[in-house]
């Protein structure tokens, strides 16, 4: 089963993992959410409990910190599971959360992740690129070919 | 010796974290640096390596190949996001060659072809070996800072995963303490949070626990004794910076930790005035830390 998630990113071989919880033991998110394990992530995937990860919420809450896959002592790469997870979720319609969606509709047409705000100062002062003297932010010259790529990619339609 | 650097400024840089350009902009400036600027940019896909992998490593290899095409050996990427984004994608792309044909099809259709010759410089990495740290040093140093203590947020994205050649160690960096030192300042290259996360990466879907992970690692930071944090990432600056109110409150103490770019401190001490380096969009306490930084 993991032969799936391997395909979509993972460098490395979940199989190898002995559960010796150092990936846990270092992680930020395990330390405030009770039902987020990474060790335990990675023994549901071997065993093959792929559906019913795939519909936990929790793997919506790792900071993608790289701390277990950086601490492994067998090159298991957890938080690469668990982006592959949320791969695999998006891919199969389960969860597509909407902040990413829109923001990939945005770079279909400006080139970039983010609207270009109007920030205010510690006096409550507005300022923009232009007020601040800063060069105007222009979308990449073939954004017509680009936008196109990017949507279907993307796999949004408009 | 004139010097120029091509810059990649990305997304979040230049549609919010105003700061972070003007600052950048201006401390380049002053040390006599040219930048160059990446034309036809766009995102670096970095946001969409877990939902979208393949659209992160299009957008990421587009950044590269547009430098290869504007005839730039290396690009500093000021975003942490990015820079991240653009070496592991190269070295995913490196160990793919099915996804860089499919990769090169695509760009293409843009007259465009990755080749995976650009070199990717982190902010903190061209400070320390381009510029150099000797340069900087005789640039920039004051013994008078010495007095005043500082400590520093990587960011994960600098230094994480390891396994893909960085610019420092991963599990003990230590080039941001050193151009913090080579300003003059005592540099706090310990404390116990020091690589973990800001939280910045859950504001998208579950931003009460991101505030709750900066908030931890604020405190961390603060029992650290330094007078200052500075970091080079902008979503750690926005975390550890203009959130720091709602973690606080979120978690019902206050810390109140002055938090910077490293460009901005590094432009205060070239000279450079408060509103020149855009440290009026700072909503930590740094008062007491400017007024410190003025005896
Ligand atoms: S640190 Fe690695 S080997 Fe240990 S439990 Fe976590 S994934 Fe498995
Ligand atoms: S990457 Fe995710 S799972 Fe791994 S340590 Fe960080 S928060 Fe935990």
């Amino acid at each position: 089963m993991s032969a799936i998630l391997k395909e979509i990113i993972g460098l490395q071989d979940p199989d190898v993992c002995y559960q010796c919880r150092r990936c846990t033991s270092g992680c930020p998110i395990a330390y405030l959410v009770k039902d987020f394990r990474p060790h335990r992530i990675v023994a549901m995937v071997n065993l093959g409990f792929i559906e019913e990860v795939l519909r936990a919420d929790f793997i919506w809450d790792c900071t993608r910190c790289y701390k277990c896959t950086e601490y492994c002592p067998q090159r298991v790469a957890p938080s690469d599971i668990v982006l592959s997870l949320q791969a695999l979720c998006v891919e199969r319609g389960i969860r597509f959360p909407d902040e990413y969606r829109n923001m990939i509709l945005r770079i279909s047409r400006t080139g970039f992740s983010f609207e270009e705000m109007e920030v205010a100062d510690r006096e409550m002062e507005i300022y923009d690129r232009k007020s601040l003297g800063l060069p105007p932010l222009t979308p990449p010259s073939k954004i017509d070919i680009v936008g196109k790529i990017v949507l279907s990619l993307g796999g949004i339609k408009e | 010796m004139s010097r120029k650097l091509a810059v990649y400024w990305g997304c979040f840089t230049s549609t919010k974290q105003y700061a972070l350009e003007l600052s950048t902009r201006r401390v380049l400036e002053s040390l006599g640096v040219d930048i160059m600027e990446l034309k036809d940019s766009s995102c670096c896909g970095y946001p969409y390596r877990g939902v979208r992998p393949k659209l992160w490593t299009f957008l990421a290899a587009r950044i590269m190949a547009l430098a290869e095409d504007q005839g730039y050996d290396y690009i500093v990427p000021v975003c942490n996001g990015c820079y991240n984004s653009l070496i592991k994608a190269k070295h995913y792309i490196s160990e793919n060659k099915k996804l860089l044909d499919e990769i090169n099809g695509y760009l293409r259709e843009e007259g465009l072809v990755y080749r995976g010759k650009t070199r990717v410089v982190h902010v903190i990495e061209y400070f320390h070996d381009y510029y150099d740290l000797k340069s900087l040093k005789e640039e920039v140093f004051n013994s008078e800072r010495r007095k005043l203590k500082i400590t520093t947020q990587y960011g994960c994205d600098a230094i994480r995963p390891g396994e893909i050649p960085r610019f420092d160690n991963p599990r003990n960096p230590q080039k941001f303490e050193n151009i913090i030192e080579a300003l003059g300042f005592t540099a706090i290259r310990d404390y116990s949070r020091r690589l973990d996360c800001c939280g910045a990466p859950l504001m998208a879907v579950n931003p009460e626990l991101g505030l709750k992970v900066n908030w931890l690692k604020l405190r961390s930071a603060k029992m650290s004794g330094a007078e200052l944090l500075v970091t080079t990432c902008q979503y750690c600056f926005e975390m550890m910076d203009s959130r720091q109110e709602s973690s606080e409150s979120i978690m019902g103490e206050e810390l109140g930790v002055p938090v910077m770019y490293y460009q901005q401190l590094l432009g205060l001490c070239l000279g450079l005035s408060e509103k020149e380096v855009g440290l009026n969009f700072n909503m930590s306490p740094i008062e007491f830390f400017l007024e410190e930084l003025k005896r």
